[in-house]
């Protein structure tokens, strides 16, 4: 049961956080910079499949032409997954025109030579080479007397798939990629919206709203629904790119898309509200010393050396996903939110290891929230140069 | 009442309040004044909580202020402060919520001082495309949309044209007189003493004079009696007890002991007096007497200490 007071506080609280959203979700900055967003990440999904012409072989043959090679690169073709378009030309001159001309990738020259226009592509060679050889086989099958459908059987092409290993064990080349972008997401994500936070303070103070506000409500309150109003506004943004960034995907049917589990997006989102709690109520306090924007960016140096901090953690990790180091820097809250989404869309993350993460983040929240509302409150009405942090954390206002 | 009671703020090496002690009483405008740096700023922020002092206590009502009867206070900062880019009602209703009010008991306050400010068709306005005087208004109307038992205003005159002075001391006086606290601070001497029931004066962080306005002048030592004759001024300057301090051509001004009686004084001067004024010194006189004063102290005025 709430006191009274209490009940308030929170009252409080909240209106200063709706009060965020409404202005901040209603500006035409932040509609202009969600639809940027969007079409940004549609195009970061759509772009290369549009552009990628590589699934579909275009091939020229030129004089004698062993029955049977066209069907017989098609289905390596789709072994594959690739479609072919097959082009007949009377003459070599013709078909060489045509490779010159980009209408064809490569000539196959009496069923033994292939032409490029400028190099080579190794497995389209693979492909020719396996059709041409099959074709020849074939032919051999059939003057040594062994039956079409023996013969088929012996024949049906094996898929490869490759995985490129890195130095490390188990990362494979898909996951180490959305753990990079993922990172990047989150880096760029905290930065940005815990950075509204920091504006939002400094040109509080600088307006003397604050004064205002802390003629009503203690400064935690004020800070608490800042951090919230921002937090949820950055949300709804990310999850507007999000949902956009996936039905894309869906839509052109991203064979090439990988897959995200669930649980690994829902710890992903949970890292992202941890990180900017963290990275708002730090800058929050620090922008509080300064009356301008540009003292309060040099405010924030020191945190956004411990931001950097998490990226050279991630490049650690990726070469030695197992040590101390590593799993260290995944419980550290500074580095948590960055390098454990990176362990997590690259590993699997052991359930006790996100809960110790977690625990270290919340614990250190609760620390970080008293000392950053005391420096917040005996900072905010005090102008002029930089506060120093010193004197706030000793003052008793 | 709001009461100050012995308040002492320190920074570092500045003494902002040395044992600040005075009153504030319900239904009376009082005025607040005191050199730049005399702690009027700091004495303010400590009535609304802003500042936590060293020493000395603050009480409302007769009991130690609490964050609870804060919300009841209205303040109006030195440095105004509002959002820039927020409409006007938004920011109005904003306010009067994180005083307590319910939304709509916020929308209605808000609407009805804008309507009594003359800003209504300015609702819907962002701040700052309204002008410097109505920003001002808007300023007030934050610090008044709850209704608040004590207000506290820091210069609400600096900035203002005349017309809008006049404005805002009807409002003040309106304000006051249903009942609210009011205290103000201002450098303009003359608005004090046209408007204010009480006065404190502080200087160093120490108040050197405080009290109902009228009995601190009665109380002065001195009086002025301004005298015009038709002719023959000289008689004047030589009268026993009374010191010239204007003479200007059939106009004579003497500055006399409040225990020398006008009647007896000008027994002999003649009937061909034009004009005659006997009164007691103006509050200019009386602040820089007090805060010139080598070692101030706070001088109660009888009929009006607790």
């Amino acid at each position: 049961m709430l006191r009274a007071e209490d009940r308030e506080g929170w009252r409080r609280t909240w209106i200063v956080a709706l009060r965020e959203i409404c202005e901040r979700g209603g500006s035409r900055a932040y509609r202009i910079s969600t639809v940027l967003g969007v079409i940004l990440v549609v195009a970061i999904v759509l772009v290369p499949s549009l552009l990628d012409k590589s699934t579909t072989y275009r091939v020229g043959m030129s004089g004698a032409v062993p029955g049977g090679t066209v069907t017989a690169l098609a289905e390596q073709a789709r072994a594959v997954n690739h479609d072919l378009e097959v082009t007949h030309y009377p003459s070599v001159a013709d078909g060489e025109r045509a490779v010159r001309d980009k209408k064809i990738d490569v000539l196959l020259v009496d069923g033994t030579r292939l032409e490029w226009r400028t190099k080579s592509d190794s497995t389209l060679t693979a492909a020719i080479a396996n059709a041409v050889q099959v074709v020849h086989i074939r032919d051999q099958a059939d003057r040594l007397g062994i039956s079409s459908d023996k013969l088929a059987q012996l024949l049906v092409p094996v898929s490869l798939t490759s995985r490129t290993l890195g130095a490390a064990h188990t990362a494979d080349k898909d996951a180490n990629t959305v753990g990079f972008v993922a990172v990047g997401l989150m880096y760029l994500a905290i930065s940005f919206y815990a950075g509204s936070v920091l504006t939002g303070v400094v040109q509080e103070k600088a307006n003397r709203v604050a004064e205002v506000l802390l003629a009503r409500m203690p400064a935690r309150e004020i800070l608490a629904g800042k951090v919230v109003g921002i937090g949820v506004v950055g949300l709804i943004q990310l999850a507007a790119i999000g949902v956009a960034a996936v039905t894309t995907a869906a839509f052109i049917g991203g064979a090439d898309a990988p897959s995200i589990s669930g649980d690994v997006l829902a710890w992903t989102c949970l890292w992202f509200v941890l990180g900017y709690l963290f990275y708002s109520v730090l800058y929050a306090a620090l922008g509080a010393t300064t009356s301008r924007i540009e003292d309060a960016q040099a405010a924030i140096t020191p945190i956004t050396g411990l931001m950097l901090l998490s990226y050279f953690g991630v490049i650690y990790a990726e070469e030695n996903p197992d040590a101390v180091v590593t799993i260290l820097l995944s419980y550290f809250p500074p580095t948590a939110p960055v390098v454990m989404t990176y362990r997590l869309a690259v590993h699997a993350v052991p359930g006790w290891q996100m809960m110790t993460a977690a625990t270290c983040m919340v614990i250190a929240m609760w620390g970080l929230i008293r000392l950053a509302g005391r420096i917040y409150s005996g900072a905010l009405l005090r102008f002029g140069g930089r506060v120093p942090l010193r004197d706030l954390v000793r003052t008793r206002e | 009442m709001l009461e100050l009671i012995g308040v002492s703020k320190r920074y570092g090496e500045v003494e902002a309040l040395a044992g600040c002690t005075f009153q504030v009483r319900p239904g009376r405008l009082t005025g607040f004044v005191g050199p730049n740096g005399a702690g009027k700023t700091t004495a303010m922020r400590a009535v609304l909580g802003l500042v936590t002092p060293d020493e000395g206590d603050v009480r409302w009502r007769g009991h130690p202020v609490t964050p609870t009867d804060r919300r009841r206070f209205g303040y109006m900062p030195e440095e105004r402060g509002l959002y820039p880019r927020m409409r006007v009602l938004d920011q109005l209703v904003f306010l009067g919520r994180l005083s307590g009010l319910s939304a709509a008991a916020a929308a209605r306050e808000a609407t009805r001082w804008l309507d009594a400010l003359g800003l209504a068709d300015r609702a819907s306005s962002r701040l700052d495309d309204l002008s410097h005087g109505n920003q001002q208004r808007v300023q007030l109307a934050a610090a008044l949309v709850h209704a608040p038992d004590l207000l506290v205003l820091d210069e609400p005159f600096s900035g203002l044209d005349p017309l809008a002075m006049d404005a805002m001391s009807g409002l003040l006086g309106d304000i006051a007189h249903g009942g609210a606290g009011v205290l103000f601070s201002s450098h303009q001497l003359d608005i004090i003493e046209h408007l204010c029931e009480d006065l404190v004066v502080i200087d160093s962080g120490r108040v050197v004079l405080t009290g109902d306005l009228d009995a601190i002048r009665d109380a002065a030592p001195v009086r002025y009696l301004e005298i015009t004759v038709a002719r023959d001024p000289e008689r004047l300057l030589h009268l026993t007890d009374a010191t010239v301090v204007v003479h200007d051509g059939n106009r004579v001004r003497l500055r006399v002991a409040r225990t020398v009686d006008p009647v007896t004084l000008l027994a002999g001067v003649g009937g061909d007096v034009v004009r005659l004024a006997y009164e007691p010194p103006a509050l200019s006189e009386l602040f820089h007497a007090a805060v010139a004063g080598p070692v101030p102290t706070t001088r109660e005025v009888s009929g009006v200490a607790r």
